[in-house]
């Protein structure tokens, strides 16, 4: 029998399940199962893509004899960047659970079964192609801000993208059932349904979290705050768009951690980061950097930014979607969707 | 109480007013005396900043209370010193280990108290001095080789103190070394010691001063030793103990300030961060 399931999974592998509508995928510092009132620990044992099917059984009866207690250590899962249909199959034929990043999954515990082994479908109904672009999620980052009904002339406008982009961009997410249409012709508005549904398929696109190119910099300043500003105040006097975004965004909206190492700053992609970097008067470095330089493509940053504490910032649904990518910014980041975005 | 000063740890900022209290009991004891003692170690960055700007973290404090003495005691007579010992010992302080410049006491917190002066003729930096010689088991002052800048060096501040032993509440006027002086001082001590606090001291004043490195240097400038030949060498000392992320001074803040997760080069990159902007600061006409 099929019932909905919860699984928590560390960012980096929670990319790589597609939600299913049995399946709810979160992620989560803790790795666990959540089936019809039970808590399943997940203990994820990595192996490289390079896994033999001839390494299986000493790999699992080590496993098994760190792992002896289920209850107490959770079940262990073997997780790759790809397992070969040879290899899930006789990882399944030995009932040991695995999970590769092309979405292929298969957790078994006592009375517990969870299998994926196809292609991974949609989370909702498809009847188009599913993914964005880097424009499609500027538009998004724009339609998640909306609180009236928009029309497709007022979203190319507001995103900067062209009609025929917003058109296509709103005719998916109403297929996909993201969006509600209503009026006709010229008059034909969208409205979103959920923002929560929303932003959790934004997030799962792969343009919204694509890596960036970048750049490590040292710009001296006595206090954080400090920094930014003069960061930004430095790039807006050399015209260079720019935008605070990840964790240290957060901080000025007084829900970031108390010490950011990196502070990630996303830059036009019509400027190289070395001239940022020399505009800001910044050390290019590998050691002790402060700053990241991010090139950021599509300008999901840069356009549409806020200002707070004089302080360029990225819009709130890019500094959520940065924070989450950043090293230990789930918590951050949930912590900003709920308190800021609140949906 | 240790006093390796490696880390932040062994540090404890809640007990600062106490130990306010216990410096202001100490100078009180020596009465007319105290006028001419100046504080120049651990304790003076919170003197000298008292108000810090907003996210500012106070200063972790410190675990002894430095005392240099000014020229109008260390010169002529030993009835100054005696003076000054008689006192210590009516305030139930004793010397520490027989070393005669430290003397430990203390009502609501053990206190160590030690004793620097300004270089005497034929005392080299790091000797003691007592006026008629040396004597043992008797108070003397370790020569500072900044010693002459202190005593040229200093303000008044009037802080408001509990004394210790329900001694109650006062204001109590404590000389303090200047920001020169005390930069000075504490350049000396990095490059002669190991203690991993000295660079922290330094960059915490140099940070914390209202207003950065831009509002110190036109103090520090405006200071009576700035053109003394030993002022401008410490500087030099400065520009070399934060030279870049591998400089001993650099190394030093990192150590102090590290764990937790913290790059140690980060924290080494910000403090010499900080030393370049006061320099550059500083060289501006």
């Amino acid at each position: 029998m099929k019932m909905t399931a919860e699984i928590h999974l560390p960012t980096r592998l929670a990319r790589w399940l597609q939600p299913q509508p049995w399946l709810h995928v979160r992620s989560s510092d803790k790795a666990v199962l959540k089936l019809g009132g039970r808590v399943i620990r997940l203990r994820f044992v990595d192996v490289p893509a390079s896994f033999r099917v001839e390494h299986i059984d000493f790999l699992l009866h080590s496993v098994r004899a760190w792992e002896a207690d289920e209850a107490t250590h959770g079940i262990p899962v073997i997780a790759s960047p790809l397992l070969s249909q040879t290899i899930r199959r006789s990882l399944a034929e030995r009932n040991a659970s695995y999970l590769d990043s092309k979405g292929h999954c298969h957790l078994v515990a006592t009375g517990v079964l969870v299998h994926l082994d196809e292609p991974p479908a949609p989370l909702v109904k498809k009847r188009g192609k599913s993914g964005v672009g880097v424009h499609g999620v500027r538009a998004l980052q724009v339609l998640l801000e909306q609180q009236e009904p928009i029309s497709v002339s007022q979203l190319a406008q507001l995103s900067a993208v062209s009609l025929g982009q917003a058109h296509k961009l709103l005719e998916q997410l109403e297929q996909l059932g993201l969006v509600r249409a209503f009026g006709k012709g010229p008059a034909k508005r969208r409205v979103v349904r959920e923002r929560t549904e929303l932003l959790d398929w934004l997030e799962q696109q792969p343009s919204a979290t694509r890596w960036e190119p970048s750049l490590d910099v040292a710009l001296y300043a006595r206090r954080p705050e400090e920094l930014w500003s003069r960061m930004s105040t430095r790039l807006t006097q050399a015209g260079i768009p720019h935008a605070l975004t990840g964790a240290a965004a957060t901080s000025l909206y007084g829900v970031g951690p108390t010490h950011v190492p990196i502070s990630l700053v996303r830059i036009s992609p019509e400027i190289r980061l070395e001239q940022a970097a020399q505009e800001l008067g910044a050390e290019i470095t590998d050691r002790g950097a402060n700053l990241a330089l991010l090139h950021d493509t599509g300008k999901v940053g840069c356009w549409r930014t806020e200002t707070k504490n004089g302080i360029q910032v990225a819009p709130a649904i890019r500094i959520y979607l940065d924070a989450r990518s950043e090293r230990r910014g789930d918590d951050i980041a949930r912590q900003f969707r709920e308190v800021v975005l609140g949906y | 109480m240790a006093i390796e000063g490696g880390h932040l740890d062994e540090y404890n900022p809640a007990v600062l007013s106490q130990l306010l209290g216990e410096a202001a009991r100490v100078v009180r004891a020596f009465s007319f005396a105290g006028a001419h003692v100046v504080i120049v170690g651990g304790l003076a960055p919170s003197l000298l900043v008292p108000t810090l700007e907003p996210g500012f973290e106070p200063h972790i404090g410190t675990q002894d209370l430095d005392l240099c003495l000014r020229v109008a005691l260390i010169e002529g007579e030993v009835g100054n010193y005696e003076r000054l010992e008689t006192c210590l010992k009516g305030a139930s302080f004793k010397m520490l280990n027989g070393e005669s410049w430290r003397w430990q006491g203390g009502v609501a917190l053990p206190l160590t108290v030690e004793f620097f002066c300004p270089p005497v003729p034929e005392r080299k930096p790091g000797q003691l001095h007592r006026p008629g010689g040396v004597v043992g088991g008797r108070l003397s002052a370790m020569v500072l080789a900044t010693g002459g800048l202190v005593d040229k060096d200093f303000r008044e501040v009037v802080v408001e103190v509990l004394l210790p032993g329900g001694g109650g509440k006062t204001h109590q006027p404590l000389n303090v070394a200047g920001p020169a002086a005390y930069l000075a001082t504490k350049a000396d001590a990095l490059q002669r010691r190991n203690k991993n606090k000295d660079a922290y001291d330094i960059i915490w004043l140099v940070e914390s001063w209202p207003g950065g490195q831009a509002a110190l240097a036109p103090d520090i400038r405006a200071s009576v030793v700035f053109n003394d030949p030993i002022f401008q060498a410490a500087l030099v000392t400065l520009k070399r103990e934060f030279e870049n992320l591998d400089s001993a001074g650099a190394r030093k803040y990192a150590r102090f300030m590290g764990g937790g997760g913290v790059d140690p080069d980060q924290l080494a990159r910000r403090a010499v961060g900080a030393i370049k902007l006061l320099l550059e600061q500083l060289s501006r006409p």
